[in-house]
């Protein structure tokens, strides 16, 4: 099942950022933007919410300090005490600066593993997945964008006008196979 | 558009001065051996604040940033605090060496004949009552000059199209930053350290300018959040803001990274001569006073300010601002008063009262240096980008 799209190339990315914003002020919803790289200010443009991944890694950041103390706690002091600096208190508390370093190095890592995941998961960049870019050129010098017909309500004549006068430098019809 | 600085503001600065001066004789009078010490907590903390501002500048003109070009007037004004702040130790150190206060009591003469630490170390040579002065004075009068330097160039630029003065901003810029890597160091050794005379930590330095440099970040923020309420600087927009407070932020963990590379290292080591200078402050009546600096410097601005919203959120960072000021001001009463005044510490109208002062002394010099420009450097290369500035 294909959905009749429109993909509009543009040269430049200023010219896409500003296209978007002319676009969308015109009520034309818009899929998705298609860049060799980040776009600054596009996500915005396009009405994208904005990541909840720095919430998400709060709580992983907390989750790896818990694991990293628990683990330093139970090798150090619990399983085998040791005597720290000439301490031989044997307890998490009164040992806390010496375990410090460690319980950041493990947060961090914890931290940017989990969202590493969350991100690829939440992207669904899994494992033998298929490249999902309509115009192979959008990975090099090109800048694409992708209006779907069925989400607006214009004739596809008005729509290539509008998306011309914002710049776009060429216009694809394509029927994209792979979207539900 | 100029701000005019009168009226209520005004009266509040003169009126906090009044305050200051009759603490000030209140202190002579009723507590006259916590009164040296408070002054020198608050000559510095000033004095380093309008340091900091210079620093902001220095750091701007050489990184060629133009973020900061719209709000550049505010660190500038700020800088203009130097010499009064400098008068003040410059005062301190010369009645020290005139034998009126012991706050450096390796000035007193017999101290240096008998002490034999003294005696058996470099500081022989480093802490002596004419070296002292004169590196004091060489500190003050290379800060003073530069920042007058920045303040000129910044004022030509006004009537001057081009980047002629820009190119001087570098330059000054760049001697500024040389010299005050080595002095800002040096100065906090001596003029702080040197208060614990047996003990030394090479990272102090460091320590010392990174809390205050939150400090002075905080200040150019409380101003520019002030100066935006009276709907002035409607050029400068939250992007700026969040900006300025990402870099509270960033230096507030810094400063926490600092303290705790200096106390794991004495913690771990567990030298006599070392870890005396925790002991003075963790096993007397100054430990609560060290919990609560560390929290609100570290844990408070950590989970407050993590938050994209709170670091948008003018008044929000206004009352974070106060409360890490407060907490800044707290780490150097427990760097100062536990070597000046041992036990005998209270914060009492001497403190509160001289706090207050300062605070009026300075708040009156930078917005009477801030009222005489414009508060729009509209001629710096740089200020059509910070109009465009976005994150």
């Amino acid at each position: 099942m294909g959905k009749k799209t429109i993909l509009a190339i543009f040269e430049d990315p200023d010219d896409i950022l500003h296209g978007t914003k002319q676009l969308m002020s015109k009520g034309i919803k818009i899929r998705e933007i298609y860049a060799p790289f980040p776009i600054h200010g596009i996500d915005k443009a396009l009405g994208v919410k904005p990541t909840r991944i720095s919430t998400v890694a709060f709580f992983y950041g907390v989750l790896g300090l818990t694991i990293a103390l628990l683990m330093m706690w139970y090798m150090n002091v619990k399983d085998w005490s040791m005597n720290i600096g000439g301490k031989p208190s044997f307890s998490l508390s009164q040992n806390l600066p010496a375990f410090i370093p460690v319980a950041f190095e493990i947060t961090v890592l914890i931290t940017a593993h989990l969202m590493s995941y969350t991100f690829l998961i939440r992207s669904r960049l899994f494992p033998g997945f298929k490249a999902m870019n309509p115009v192979l050129r959008a990975t090099d010098d090109k800048f694409v964008m992708e209006i779907v017909l069925d989400d607006n309500k214009v004739a596809v004549d008005d729509l290539k006008a509008m998306v011309i006068e914002a710049k776009a430098r060429e216009i694809n019809d394509s029927e994209l196979k792979y979207k539900d | 558009m100029n701000y005019t600085f009168a009226g209520k503001t005004k009266m509040l600065t003169i009126a906090l001065m009044g305050i200051g001066l009759a603490a000030i004789i209140y202190g002579f009078v009723m507590t006259p051996e916590r009164i040296w010490a408070n002054l020198l907590l608050n000559g510095f903390f000033y004095l380093a604040i309008a340091l900091s501002a210079t620093f902001f500048i220095a750091v701007n003109y050489v990184s060629e940033a133009g973020w900061h070009a719209g709000f550049k007037r505010i660190p500038e004004a700020m800088s203009a605090y130097l010499p009064y702040g400098a008068i003040v130790i410059l005062a301190l150190v010369i009645t020290g060496m005139l034998g009126v206060h012991d706050i450096w009591h390796w000035m007193d003469s017999h101290f240096q004949q008998t002490d034999s630490v003294y005696l058996n170390s470099g500081k022989k040579v480093y802490l002596t009552n004419t070296f002292f002065l004169v590196r004091t004075i060489a500190y003050l009068l290379g800060w003073i000059f530069l920042a007058i330097q920045f303040r000129r160039i910044s004022l030509k630029e006004d009537d001057l199209k081009g980047t002629a003065m820009q190119k001087k901003g570098v330059m000054f810029g760049a001697m500024f930053l040389v010299f005050f890597a080595v002095t800002s160091s040096m100065s906090a050794w001596d003029w702080l350290m040197s208060i614990d005379v047996h003990w030394y930590s090479t990272l102090f330095g460091w320590y010392i300018f990174s809390g205050l440099f939150v400090s002075g970040l905080i200040m150019i923020m409380l101003i520019l959040l002030y100066l935006k309420g009276k709907d002035l600087m409607d050029w400068v927009n939250e992007n700026h803001i969040h900006d300025l407070a990402k870099l509270v932020f960033a230096f507030s963990i810094f400063w926490m990274y600092l303290w705790f590379s200096q106390y794991m290292l004495i913690w771990y080591s567990n030298i006599p001569e070392e870890i005396n200078y925790f002991l003075e402050r963790y096993n007397t009546n100054y430990r609560t006073l060290v919990i609560t600096m560390l929290i609100i410097n570290f844990l408070f601005p950590l989970l407050i300010l993590m938050h994209r919203d709170a670091k948008r959120s003018p008044k929000l960072l206004f009352v974070v601002g106060i409360i890490l000021l407060v907490g800044h001001y707290l780490d150097l009463f427990q760097i100062i008063m536990p070597g000046a005044v041992k036990d005998k510490w209270n914060i009492g109208f001497t403190e509160i009262g001289i706090t207050l002062g300062f605070l009026g002394l300075f708040l009156f010099v930078t917005l009477t240096a801030l009222s005489k420009r414009k508060l729009m450097a509209g001629n710096q290369p740089f200020f059509n980008e910070s109009l465009q500035h976005h994150i």
